[in-house]
């Protein structure tokens, strides 16, 4: 998952303004290469965040091939529920109470019937993302491929966290403008 | 097709997933009994060959031929880049020299992390004579970033896995540490108690199944100011936890679970003093329970035994092992029974090395 990391600066050389695509994954790959100690950048930047979730991994090859959701460009829905969920996660994960949301990650029936009936009612209307993003993290912690054993690290990482947050601001404050924190 | 495929994979991964969904069988606890020989002749005591200038946070186990071996982290001071994990043997007679078991770098490179540095190592062998040792390990800023690590050992501690990362946190995987040793579970799983500091210091028990994927982590009601839970089974389905307090209280806490600590009776206060330093406890042969612990308010100067019949309920009068000048410590002990009944103790010394000291059933037993 060291990859993932490129895909992180990738993104991020986008939205800085680095307009081609290509160039943007292209030196984000050079993230990978050591440069001291045999410590690469990519390395220092998994020290500081970890893995991102596949939620975060879809998003950022949706946005790299130039297919960002909808739903997330413009609307602000969307976004500020999975910043809430994000939100009620870390302050229970953190938090010195004796309720914890992550634990229901290891075991997730509930946690998946939840999602698993919001991604279908919005799916019954005719948006297919969240379906598609739940079906597919639910794979991906099947498969075990991922350090954590919790559904709920390959649900949410606090960098989508904090990109959703963003996102509900900006698309609060320029409801009308079509353009978008991730690329389009 | 396109509006039914995301549908059928849906199903699919859920239909796939099913088995892992489903809540989780009741835990039971095991016991691996220690292995035949007598390590050393008793009373004993000893000071560990040094790794380095400073020497902290000792753990024991007993080898699958029966040696006693210990690990501790060593360095220029705690923190340090250089500070590494060594492991020594007791053999015939004496404790072999300090052996690298993990370094920073190493850790990098297996878990492909910028690593800043190392602490808390806990060795523990399970049933199938497999040497597991945790430790934690900090990218960035103080012990309150640290993550849990594992390696393991099938040959004694020859050779070593590779380290994986354990995730225990949805924010950064921050914080997570180990301290106290581990207790087998029936299914061949492991309950692992561990502690939380980032923002607030608590207690976590971690439950693993038998291939080390983490299935369960449970916190123990009313504990928050608590940490480093020190865990002795009392049967197949009942655990007590003393806790290392870090309040203006100055005393141990203790919590019970009634089954193998999926669910705990909120932590309560005990009249054992504690400097906010850590403690060991064990389980006799016998049945009755050791604690090694610094019976004071402040300081660490001074570390103690004292031995409950009644499950924690009540304990001796301590018997003192160490006993210096204010500024002087010892510190975070690690306890361990050999097949012949003795007691291993071995603590920080001095902040310079590692004491092991050894007392025989006879000295314990006078602890009433």
């Amino acid at each position: 998952m060291i990859v993932a990391q490129a895909l992180i600066v990738a993104w991020l050389l986008n939205w800085l303004g680095l307009r081609s695509r290509i160039a943007a994954v292209l030196l984000g790959l050079l993230v990978l290469v050591p440069v001291h100690g045999g410590v690469s950048t990519a390395m220092a930047l998994r020290g500081v965040w970890g893995d991102p979730s596949i939620t975060t991994l879809q998003l950022l090859v949706l946005a790299l091939i130039g297919k960002t959701p909808a739903a997330l460009r413009g609307g602000r829905r969307a976004p500020a529920l999975i910043a809430l969920l994000a939100a009620a996660l870390y302050a229970t994960a953190l938090g010195p109470w004796n309720f914890d949301l992550y634990r229901f990650g290891y075991q997730p029936a509930a946690l998946v019937a939840i999602l698993g009936a919001i991604a279908l009612i919005t799916w019954w209307r005719g948006q297919t993302l969240y379906l598609w993003l739940l079906a597919i993290d639910l794979l991906a912690w099947r498969t075990g491929w991922l350090e954590s054993a919790n559904l709920w690290d390959a649900l949410l990482d606090p960098l989508l966290a904090f990109v959703m947050l963003a996102l509900v601001l900006r698309n609060a404050y320029r409801p009308h403008r079509n353009g978008s924190l991730l690329p389009a | 097709m396109k509006r039914i495929l995301p549908l059928i994979i849906f199903a699919a991964a859920l239909g796939w997933s099913w088995p892992r969904l489903r809540p989780l069988p009741t835990a039971t606890l095991a016991q691996i009994g220690p292995k035949t020989q007598a390590v050393t002749e008793v009373p004993h005591a000893e000071l560990l060959p040094r790794a380095g200038a400073t020497a902290h946070a000792v753990t024991l186990a007993q080898l699958a031929d029966g040696k006693l071996v210990a690990a501790w982290y060593a360095g220029s001071r705690e923190g340090a880049s250089d500070v590494a994990i060594f492991s020594s043997a007791y053999d015939r007679g004496g404790w072999t020299a300090p052996q690298l078991i993990v370094n920073r770098q190493r850790v990098e490179h297996d878990t492909r992390r910028l690593i800043r540095k190392l602490g808390n190592p806990l060795l523990w062998r399970d049933a199938h004579n497999v040497l597991h040792l945790w430790f934690v390990s900090v990218s960035y800023g103080g012990w309150s970033g640290s993550a849990i690590n594992h390696m393991q050992s099938s040959d004694d501690g020859q050779h070593w896995s590779a380290v994986t990362r354990v995730i225990t946190s949805p924010f950064f995987n921050l914080s997570t540490l180990v301290r106290n040793s581990p207790l087998p579970l029936a299914d061949g799983g492991v309950a692992l108690p561990a502690y939380h500091e980032f923002l607030n210091k608590r207690p976590e028990w971690l439950r693993f199944d038998r291939n080390l994927r983490l299935l369960d982590q449970a916190r123990i009601p009313d504990s928050a100011g608590t940490l480093q839970p020190a865990a002795a089974l009392l049967d197949q389905h009942r655990v007590l936890a003393l806790l290392r307090d870090s309040t203006p209280l100055h005393r141990l806490g203790a919590a019970y679970s009634n089954d193998a600590g999926s669910r705990w009776q909120p932590a309560t206060v005990t009249s054992i003093p504690n400097p906010d330093s850590a403690i060991a406890l064990l389980r006799l042969a016998d049945g009755t329970l050791l604690l090694a612990c610094n019976p004071l308010e402040a300081h660490r100067n001074t570390l103690a035994l004292l031995r409950s019949l009644d499950d924690g309920r009540s304990w001796s009068a301590p018997l003192i092992i160490e006993q210096g000048a204010v500024n002087d410590e010892f510190s975070y002990p690690a306890l361990l029974q050999d097949g012949a009944g003795a007691v291993h103790l071995a603590y920080t010394w001095k902040r310079e090395t590692i004491k092991h000291v050894a007392l025989s059933p006879a000295q314990i037993e006078a602890l009433r």
